[in-house]
């Protein structure tokens, strides 16, 4: 907003809402704080299409809780017509986290069985490597499944030579592991390690390590370095409510969070939807529910 | 803690000897670190600055008419050689005469120092106070060069370590 | 070939060490030469951040020297500049984990195929410093004109000059603000490099840009129209020997001095071409 720039302005970011009513029931309990009282507001709408009458009642939502509807940022074509039908002032900036690709499904066609050039450092590893990059979760839902895509989420590393070994691959059941169970946010610089299942009720900040024989959970937000299997079990997953991890490991493969989503912090939310992570077919794969079947 | 605000005030104030106008920021900052600097390279405290500073006047004017209130102490360095550089401005130079009375009457004081030691002058007593408390603990401190510009006393031996004598032979010398 | 090993070093803690560290260094690499930046802020790291390559980082430092990994593996590349490699620190543990000999060794052998060797030390002066400075031969000051950040650049200065293997230690000014200069509420380049007695190797003015380039990952150098961008980048050609004009950060307010400051620069650029 340097060019647009309004005096006593208050942003309002609402481009993570996925339809209307979410849209102005989040608007509503946010304009309910003292703090946006009396201010010039500032929609951040992301790509939510809006017609002229939706935009006329939020509007309308907004001077009945003694606002002003100062301008709104908007990436969709549809809201921005309506908005100047409105002569409401609209910037276009492309949202700072990387704007969501909404995927067609002859898109994810096209995608599937994409050749993803690996993070090599060294030279002689230049060789391309069919990988599986893991799937962005919004994209998850609307496929019902993984996709594939080199914009993802997520980016396998090259990992060669980084597992010992003497440290094999080899499948183990999590569940004949004995579980360590933490209540406390783990903090940066604080590693977490154990010859079995980690539960943490609790957030693991960026900077923080976990390394577990088996299994992780998080139940909070997981934004540090998760290596589950860390001895080479391939079954070995992990599990967050929210996965932001900087570097997810299972077994001997990397995956590091594509610079595109390279957001340290995720804001808290009451709408997460649990995540894990699996190995399958040599590629970490993020889903986005819980299987039942796991 | 005013009281130690107040002197290391009372020795700033001798290197920067013109007023500082309050609104200039940065010289004031300027002042302020090349003092902590100083100290910093030297190993000086405030205090054994104003100790120095004061033996340095009540030796040389022993020899010399001096401008007290001009006197400056100055660290300089060059390289890893730190020069204490003196400039005394030098009102009048005494006579062979003026010199022995003085020497004079310093003995004479040395013979009955301390006698009336509850029964100090007045406006000096913050300073010998401060001065004598500290006299020992400090005396093994010394600048590593000694450069002295302006004012070359002759015979250094005869400075006398104790400080209330000084301080009372500095007052006769002034009634002289 | 045989790089030189430069420490980036402050004494005090936020004046733009490692700020320093990244934007100098990816401008050396922009110049074309083989650059390593290590972080021996060990268990405070922030080096990667900068840089962005938080993410890419599987091994560190302390995994070099408990021989879990080779040198050359824990080198990470640039995103963008493949003529420069970050060696990073571990976030957790301290700085207790990687000796002055292991530090030293590393740098003679990255010295072997590097231009540059840039050391991004901690604060204070105890053993993080003494790590950072031991395989070094080179140093830069940084220092802000605040009264503290003056104060331990001092001291930093007198540690330096009494080790041996460091041939030059330059000042580095960071953060001039040429406004409050102009009215006397912050200390003059002059002064400050008066007090220290020390000599100038760059001066960064203040610039919001900082904070948005880390916030991005992506060193200013990297910003062709930012002044703080262009005075790394002097930087970076004092270093590699050639002479360069201190940036004239005090604006002439009148229009003629505008005018003749804007020939004086053209008639340099076109003797400098010649």
């Amino acid at each position: 907003m340097d060019n647009n720039s309004i005096e006593n302005g208050f942003i309002v970011d609402l481009s993570n809402t996925k339809n209307t009513s979410q849209l102005i029931y989040e608007l509503s309990s946010i304009l309910d704080l003292p703090e946006a009282r009396n201010k010039k507001i500032c929609l951040k709408l992301g790509d939510t299409d809006l017609n002229q009458s939706q935009l006329l009642s939020i509007k309308a939502l907004i001077e009945s809780m003694q606002g002003e509807i100062g301008m709104i940022d908007t990436a969709s074509v549809q809201t921005k017509a309506a908005a100047e039908n409105l002569s409401i002032l609209v910037t276009e900036l492309k949202s700072e986290v990387e704007a969501e690709q909404t995927v067609t499904p002859e898109e994810i066609d096209k995608v599937l069985g994409i050749v993803t050039t690996i993070d090599g450092d060294d030279e002689t590893h230049k060789e391309n490597i069919p990988l599986t990059p893991i799937a962005d979760f919004s994209e998850v839902a609307e496929a019902g499944g993984l996709i594939l895509n080199g914009d993802s989420k997520y980016v396998m590393m090259d990992t060669t030579g980084i597992l010992p070994d003497e440290q094999k691959n080899h499948e183990e059941n999590p569940e004949s592991l004995p579980t360590l169970y933490l209540n406390r946010t783990l903090r940066s610089g604080q590693t977490l390690s154990y010859d079995g299942n980690i539960f943490i009720v609790g957030d693991a900040h960026p900077g923080s390590e976990i390394i577990a024989k088996g299994d992780i959970t998080v139940w909070g937000i997981l934004g540090g370095i998760a290596h589950a299997g860390a001895q080479g079990n391939v079954n070995a997953k992990v599990r967050a409510l929210k996965l932001n991890a900087i570097q997810l490991r299972i077994a001997g493969l990397y995956a590091r969070r594509n610079d595109t989503y390279n957001v340290p912090y995720v804001q808290k939310s009451n709408e997460f939807t649990p995540e894990v992570a699996v190995l399958e077919n040599n590629s970490i794969v993020i889903y986005k529910k819980l299987r039942r079947d796991e | 803690m005013s009281f130690f605000t107040d002197f290391y005030n009372k020795v700033f104030s001798f290197f920067k000897p013109q007023d500082i106008s309050e609104n200039n920021v940065k010289d004031v900052a300027r002042s302020r670190l090349k003092l902590v600097l100083m100290q910093d390279r030297t190993n000086l405290t405030p205090k054994i600055l104003e100790q120095m500073r004061g033996e340095l006047i009540d030796l040389l004017s022993k020899y010399v008419e001096l401008d007290k209130n001009l006197l400056e102490l100055n660290f300089e360095q060059e390289g890893d050689q730190v020069a204490l550089m003196l400039s005394i401005p030098v009102i009048r130079a005494k006579d062979e005469k003026e010199i022995e009375e003085t020497l004079k009457k310093e003995a004479l004081l040395k013979g009955i120092q301390l006698a009336d030691d509850e029964e100090e002058n007045g406006e000096e007593e913050y300073n010998t106070n401060e001065e004598e408390a500290d006299a020992d603990k400090t005396s093994e401190n010394q600048p590593e060069e000694l450069t002295e510009e302006e004012a070359h006393p002759q015979d250094c031996d005869n400075q006398t370590n104790d400080i209330t004598a000084q301080n009372e032979e500095e007052h006769k010398t002034e009634a002289v | 070939m045989t790089g030189r090993v430069i420490v980036i070093t402050s004494g005090k803690g936020g004046v733009g060490k490692t700020t320093t560290s990244a934007n100098i260094g990816t401008a050396l690499a922009k110049a074309g030469n083989k650059v390593v930046l290590i972080d021996t802020d060990i268990g405070l790291r922030n080096l990667d951040l900068l840089l962005g390559l938080e993410n890419r980082i599987v091994y560190t430092i302390v995994d070099v020297v408990e021989g879990r990994c080779k040198l050359k593996q824990a080198l990470v590349k640039d995103k963008k500049n493949p003529n420069l490699s970050l060696l990073a620190a571990a976030q957790t543990r301290d700085k207790s984990a990687v000796s002055e000999e292991q530090l030293k060794d590393i740098c003679e052998t990255l010295k072997k195929d590097n231009d540059f060797i840039l050391v991004d030390c901690p604060a204070g002066i105890e053993q993080g410093f003494q790590n950072a400075v031991a395989g070094a031969s080179e140093a830069i000051v940084v220092t802000t004109p605040e009264m503290s950040a003056i104060r331990d650049a001092d001291r930093i200065i007198g540690l330096l000059s009494a080790k041996e293997e460091i041939e030059s230690y330059k000042l580095l000014l960071n953060r001039v603000r040429p406004n409050l200069i102009a009215t006397n509420d912050m200390m003059s380049v002059e002064d400050v490099v008066e007090l220290l007695a020390c000599d100038l190797i760059g001066i960064i003015p203040e610039d919001t840009g900082i904070i948005s380039s880390t916030n991005k990952g992506d060193p200013i150098v990297n910003d062709e129209k930012s002044l703080a961008g262009q005075a790394y980048r002097n930087v970076a050609r004092r270093i590699m020997g050639e002479e360069v004009d201190f940036l004239n950060l005090e604006e002439d307010k009148n229009f003629i001095g505008k005018i003749k400051n804007f020939f004086e620069k053209t008639i340099k650029e076109i003797k400098a071409k010649i």
